[in-house]
């Protein structure tokens, strides 16, 4: 165990003297000031006759808004995750760094897990304080705030995670760049069976349905999406919402809490998979 | 027990093999020099010692310990042939790392890192961060990462690569520092006067077998002595023990002769290493050459 958080210690130190850190939080400070920028302009606005727009109207585009801020928020996440689990692992490989490192008395499950765990721990603090700090800004401006935003949060990191250990597990064995590169057309793919499965659910091709339900398994990114969506909508978009809902921003339904159990095992079976092929390769 | 004992060690990639077989018994506190052309596996045989390269059969033991276990990765410090640190750390802070996943004592551990600092020329340095480093510097920093923690072998591949000659005779004091320790260093290298100025004994390894092995005096055999005279003759004085050669000199002196110069003859490890190869391929290794064209 200790050489594993010393590895985590490591990531996270890595990304502080890479100014990883320090860029993170002025882009995110950019971010929210963009957005609060344009909260403010649609709690502000004003009908044809000249008096403000409705207060339950504002909440109610705020709300979509915000529910689209998170859907773009989930991409930049997922994107960050397979950045820094390419560049983590597969770089390190490539560039000869863990030449020195591996012959210590060091497993290499200890050298992946904890890279893992470092990169987990970015994810979930950025994942974190960027959503709270705009949940925060837009709750301020317009009076709005998402239900259930702790569950949402945690689906939107565990969606990130989902990368992330897709990207470790490739760039054991593939190129930093390759191994990026393949987790972002998973998640497409994922992105796209999603969307597919909500209409062959809407027209009944059961056939389609099973194929997509069986992406959505294998690569569980667009559920896990589709469950922090669920959780960000109000009651009354929810009771609105169509009932086969084809929008990604909009779901109908959220997974079952086996979906999530699936999900964990997921994450556990991959990473042993990852574990056992950077075990077995040679450097 | 031997520091390094391997039995028939081979890897093979597809159906070529890196390395073949390979057999060799190093002694504890010896330097050992393993030599061969660029591409003739001794690099991946120096990574199967150190656990980045599976075997593909064969075995062996480092220290008495299982080849590529843990117990045997906390006795020794290796120097890749490709050295990368991580540019955003300082000396101090990745031999800290180093040493803490060797259980160096947190207490003794700020000495042990100056010591090995001091070692290397680096002290200065100590907490500059290593991307600053030119690449000779960070070959020293990885001599230093390679013996801090105290341990029983050393391995270091092409250690000279990217230093200057006053650099290169550092670290070729610092390997007879490490023998005068105790210490066993593993020598991986094609500077052949680097090899025969320290090391006790030798490997040849070509196409990925060893082509000959043994002590630096039973591969180039027993340096002969040429006595010059001033009428311009000379003898060849072989097999003598070095012991006995001033007494053979006296012995000319003493009938009178007029001695100009006493010189030990021996064939260089250069010679002897291209014989080696040559006779073990049938070609004429490119850079002999060059050498003999020009």
């Amino acid at each position: 165990m200790f050489n594993l958080l010393s590895i985590a210690s490591l990531t996270l130190r890595e990304a502080s003297r890479r100014r990883l850190v320090v860029t993170a939080a002025i882009a995110t400070l950019v971010l929210v000031a963009l957005t609060g920028f344009g909260f403010h302009a649609l709690a502000a606005m004003h009908g044809r006759d000249g008096r403000p727009v409705d207060h339950h109207v504002v909440l109610t585009a705020a709300s979509g808004l915000e529910t689209a801020m998170a859907f773009m928020f989930s991409f930049i996440l997922a994107l960050g995750a397979a950045f820094l689990g390419a560049l983590s692992l597969g770089s390190e490989i490539e560039n000869g760094t863990l030449l020195a490192m591996l012959p210590r008395p060091i497993r290499r499950i200890e050298v992946l897990l904890g890279k893992w765990l470092g990169n987990a721990i970015l994810i979930a603090c950025y994942a974190v304080g960027t959503a709270l700090l705009e949940f925060a800004v837009v709750r301020a401006i317009t009076g709005y705030l998402p239900p259930h935003i702790v569950a949402a949060i945690a689906l939107l990191v565990a969606q990130a995670l989902v990368m992330l250990t897709i990207t470790l597990a490739v760039s054991v064995r593939l190129p930093a760049i390759a191994s990026g590169f393949v987790t972002l057309v998973l998640f497409g793919i994922a992105w796209m069976a999603g969307i597919v499965g909500s209409i062959a659910t809407a027209m009944h091709n059961d056939a389609l349905r099973r194929a997509t339900t069986a992406v959505s398994l294998v690569i569980p990114s667009d559920g896990l999406w589709r469950a922090a969506a669920f959780m960000m909508q109000p009651a009354v978009l929810r009771a609105a919402a169509p009932a086969n809902s084809v929008d990604p921003l909009v779901p109908s339904t959220a997974p079952p809490l086996a979906y999530f159990i699936w999900c964990a095992l997921w994450l556990a079976v991959v990473l042993a998979g990852g574990v056992r092929s950077f075990q077995q390769r040679d450097l | 027990m031997y520091a390094i004992e391997t039995r028939d060690l081979t890897k093979r990639y597809g159906s070529r093999a890196a390395v073949d077989n390979l057999t060799v018994r190093i002694a504890r506190g010896e330097v050992f020099g393993f030599l061969g052309q660029n591409g003739a596996g001794k690099t991946t045989a120096v990574k199967m010692l150190v656990g980045l390269v599976h075997p593909t059969s064969g075995d062996a033991a480092l220290l008495g310990e299982p080849l590529g276990s843990l117990a045997a990765r906390r006795k020794i410090g290796y120097l890749p042939e490709l050295f990368r640190y991580q540019p955003w750390l300082t000396p101090r802070e990745l031999l800290g790392w180093h040493a803490s996943v060797l259980r160096v004592e947190r207490r003794s551990r700020r000495r042990a890192i100056d010591d090995v600092l001091e070692r290397v020329g680096l002290a200065r340095r100590a907490d500059d961060r290593i991307g600053t480093f030119s690449k000779g510097m960070q070959q020293r920093f990885g001599i230093a990462v390679a013996i801090v923690g105290a341990p029983e072998l050393v391995i270091l591949d092409e250690p000279t690569s990217a230093l200057d000659p006053i650099g290169r005779a550092e670290v070729r004091a610092l390997v007879l520092d490490l023998k005068a320790r105790g210490i066993t260093v593993f020598l991986n290298s094609h500077l052949l006067t680097e090899v025969e100025s320290v090391c006790d004994s030798i490997a040849v390894i070509n196409d990925g077998r060893i082509r000959a092995t043994g002590s630096i005096d039973e591969l180039l055999g027993r340096p002969a002595v040429r006595i010059g005279f001033a009428d311009g003759s000379s003898v060849l004085v072989e097999d003598a023990p070095p012991a006995e050669i001033p007494a053979i000199v006296a012995a000319y002196v003493g009938r009178g002769a007029q001695i100009l110069s006493v010189a030990p003859v021996r064939q260089s490890l250069e010679e002897r290493f291209l014989e080696i190869v040559r006779s073990d391929t049938g070609v004429q290794p490119a850079l002999d050459r060059i050498t003999h064209a020009s």
